[in-house]
C-alpha cells in the first residue's frame, strides 16, 4: 500500500515544479497515458503487418497490401496465403496474447502480487490437467470429447486452481509468500498430475495429451478466432466496468472495503473471468508462459495502476508480445517455424530485464 | 525448369533395410498399387517427386540412394541447388528429436516448418500444381499441404491416396473430413485417383 502511495507521490512531484494546477496536471497525465495507449495500438498494428508480410512465400509488401485491401475480391494464391493462412495465425497471436495479458494483470491485481500470472500460479497447469483428464477418461465420443468436454474440463480445473490460490491467500491473510508458494505448489501438483496421466494413458492417449497441451498458432482458423474473440468480447467489458473497483483494490483490502467495495465478490468474479481467459488461451495455443507475467508489468511501468489504462495496455502489450513472438518464430531460421514458447522468451526476457534495469526503480 | 505437375509424397515409402531402395510403409500398404502407378507416372513423364518422412519409419540418410537428391534442413546448406536439374526425386530431410512427446512439441511432423530449404526447393522446381498424397493424413499430409500453400504453391489433394495418421494423432474419420473441408476452403483442389489418372491419359 505504501508503495502505491509513493508512486502517486512521484506522479505529483512535477506538479509543484511545473506550477500546473492539480487538475491541469491530472489532465496532462491522463493525456500522456492515452497517447501511450494509442501509440501501443499503432505498434501492434505494425507488428500485425510485419507478421502478415513474413512467410515462406515470396510475397512482396505491395502484394500483401494489395491483397489486404480486397478481402472479398481475390481467390488467387495471394488471397489464400494472406487471408486464409497468415491472417488467422497473426490474429490468433494477438487475441491470445491479449487474453493472457489481461488474465495476468487481473491476477496480479486481485492477489496483490507481482509474481501472479496464469502460468506461475498454476492456472495454466490446472487447465492442462483438466484437458488431460478429459482426454484420458472422458472422450468416448470424439466429437463431444474434442469440442466440448476437453475445453470444459480445462476451464473447470483452471477455475479450481484459481479458487485454491485465492483460498490459500485468504486463509493466510493474503501474504505474498503464501500466495506464491501455494501457486507454485499447485503448478507442481497439476504438472505431476499431467505426468501421472501420461504414465497411465495408452500410447494414443499420451500423444493426444501432448498434442493438445503444446498447441500452436499454426492451426489457427477463422472459427477458432471467433471463439477467442467472443471470450474477450464477453470478459473485457465486465472488467472495464470494474476498472475503478480494481484500481481501488490495489490500495489494499481495508481501503477498498472502506470505499464500499464488496471485495470478496469482486475477487470471485475476477477469478472466474481470469480462469475463462486462461482456459481459452490454453485451449488454442497450449500453455504459453511469460506473457501473462510480463505484459502487465510493462503496462504498469508505463501507465501506472489506473485500470482504465492499465487493463487495455496489458491486453495490448500481451498481444504485441505474442505477435512479435510469432514473427520471431518465423525469422530465427528462415524457412522454419520455431516453437512459440521459445520465441516468446527470446524476445520478452531481454526486453523485460532491460526495463527493470533501465531507470524505473520501482514498479510494484 | 517448369513442370505442369509435381508429386509430393508424404511418408508413403521408406528406405529399405539394405539402404539401396525403397519399400512402401506398412501403414500405406493398402495404397501400394496406386502408389506404384503414381511413381511410374512420375518417372515416365519426368515429373518431380518430392517425398519426406513423417513421425515413423526409417529415415533416408544423405548419400543412401544417389538418384535421390537429399535436401538438408540446414539453411546454410545450399549446394543441392546446383544438382536440381539432374534429379527428379527429392527427399526432404526431417529430423526426429527424441521421443514422440518432443517430436510433437517441436512440431517435427511438419516438414515445411522444420526444413529450412523445403520452400526454396518447391520454388526452384516451379511446378504449376503439386499433387499431394500420403500417410498420416491429419498431421503430416495436412501440414505438408498447408506448407505448400504458405509457400505460394498450388495444391491438389488425392483424397483416396491418403492414410489416416494413428488415432494418437487425432486420426479419426471425423478429423479426416474436417481436414479435407479445411483444405478445400483454402483453395486446395481435391480429387480422387481414377479421375486424376484419367485426366492425364491422352
Amino acid at each position: 500500500m505504501s508503495d502505491t502511495l509513493q508512486r502517486d507521490d512521484t506522479i505529483a512531484t512535477p506538479i509543484a515544479i511545473t506550477g500546473l494546477s492539480p487538475s491541469d496536471s491530472y489532465r496532462r497525465h491522463s493525456r500522456r497515458r492515452l497517447l501511450f495507449l494509442v501509440a501501443a495500438i499503432g505498434v501492434v498494428l505494425v507488428s500485425l503487418m510485419v507478421d502478415l508480410i513474413t512467410g515462406p512465400a515470396s510475397l512482396s509488401i505491395a502484394e500483401v497490401f494489395h491483397t489486404l485491401l480486397s478481402p472479398w475480391g481475390g481467390s488467387g494464391r495471394e488471397h489464400v496465403i494472406v487471408w486464409m493462412l497468415r491472417m488467422p495465425t497473426a490474429l490468433l497471436a494477438l487475441l491470445v496474447g491479449a487474453a493472457l495479458g489481461v488474465a495476468g494483470a487481473e491476477m496480479q491485481t486481485i492477489l496483490n502480487n507481482p509474481l501472479a500470472s496464469p502460468y506461475t500460479l498454476g492456472v495454466s497447469s490446472g487447465a492442462c490437467f483438466g484437458a488431460a483428464l478429459a482426454l484420458v477418461f472422458g472422450t468416448g465420443a470424439s466429437l463431444v470429447g474434442s469440442t466440448v468436454l476437453v475445453p470444459l474440463a480445462a476451464f473447470g480445473f483452471a477455475m479450481l486452481s484459481s479458487a485454491t490460490v485465492y483460498g490459500i491467500a485468504r486463509v493466510k491473510g493474503g501474504s505474498t509468500e503464501s500466495i506464491v508458494l501455494g501457486g507454485v505448489a499447485l503448478h507442481f501438483l497439476f504438472s505431476a498430475g499431467v505426468a501421472f496421466l501420461k504414465f497411465v494413458s495408452s500410447e494414443d492417449q499420451l500423444a493426444a495429451i501432448v498434442f493438445w497441451i503444446f498447441g500452436s498458432l499454426q492451426g489457427a482458423t477463422w472459427p477458432k478466432l471467433m471463439l477467442v474473440s467472443a471470450c474477450l468480447l464477453v470478459t473485457l467489458p465486465v472488467l472495464a466496468l470494474d476498472a475503478w473497483k480494481l484500481t481501488a483494490l490495489r490500495l489494499g483490502d481495508d481501503r477498498a472495503n472502506s470505499l464500499g467495495l464488496d471485495v470478496r465478490t469482486l475477487r470471485r468474479r475476477i477469478l472466474l473471468i481470469v480462469s475463462l481467459l486462461t482456459a481459452t488461451a490454453v485451449c488454442f495455443v497450449g500453455a504459453v508462459g511469460f506473457v501473462g507475467l510480463v505484459a502487465p508489468h510493462i503496462a504498469r511501468m508505463s501507465v501506472g495502476e489506473d485500470q482504465r489504462y492499465f487493463l487495455p495496455l496489458s491486453a495490448i502489450l500481451g498481444a504485441l508480445l505474442l505477435s512479435c513472438a510469432s514473427i520471431v518464430s518465423k525469422c530465427i531460421i528462415p524457412g522454419t517455424v520455431f516453437p512459440l514458447g521459445v520465441a516468446t522468451a527470446f524476445i520478452g526476457v531481454p526486453f523485460f530485464i532491460s526495463l527493470i534495469l533501465g531507470g524505473r526503480s520501482r514498479f510494484w | 525448369m517448369t513442370f505442369p505437375l509435381g508429386f509430393f509424397d508424404v511418408d508413403c515409402r521408406e528406405v529399405n533395410e539394405e539402404r539401396n531402395g525403397f519399400t512402401i510403409r506398412p501403414r500405406a500398404a493398402p495404397l501400394a498399387p496406386r502408389l506404384e502407378r503414381l511413381y511410374a507416372l512420375a518417372r515416365e513423364r519426368s515429373f518431380p517427386l518430392v517425398f519426406c518422412s513423417c513421425l515413423g519409419g526409417r529415415l533416408l540418410e544423405e548419400g543412401d540412394i544417389p538418384e535421390v537428391l537429399y535436401i538438408p534442413d540446414k539453411p546454410e546448406r545450399r549446394e543441392w541447388e546446383q544438382q536440381i536439374s539432374s534429379h527428379r526425386e527429392f527427399y526432404l530431410q526431417k529430423r526426429r528429436r527424441g521421443d514422440p512427446e518432443t517430436n510433437i512439441a517441436l512440431q517435427a511432423f511438419d516438414v515445411l516448418n522444420t526444413n529450412a530449404n523445403a520452400a526454396r526447393l518447391f520454388k526452384l522446381l516451379d511446378v504449376e500444381e503439386w499433387i499431394v498424397f500420403g500417410n498420416g493424413f491429419n498431421a503430416c499430409v495436412n501440414s505438408g499441404a498447408r506448407g505448400l500453400l504458405k509457400a505460394g504453391q498450388r495444391v491438389c489433394l488425392l483424397k483416396d491416396v491418403t492414410v489416416m495418421g494413428a488415432a494418437k494423432y487425432g486420426g479419426t474419420e471425423e478429423s479426416r473430413l474436417r481436414v479435407i473441408d479445411e483444405l478445400e476452403s483454402l483453395d486446395v483442389r481435391t480429387t480422387t485417383f481414377d479421375p486424376f489418372m484419367a485426366s492425364l491419359t491422352p
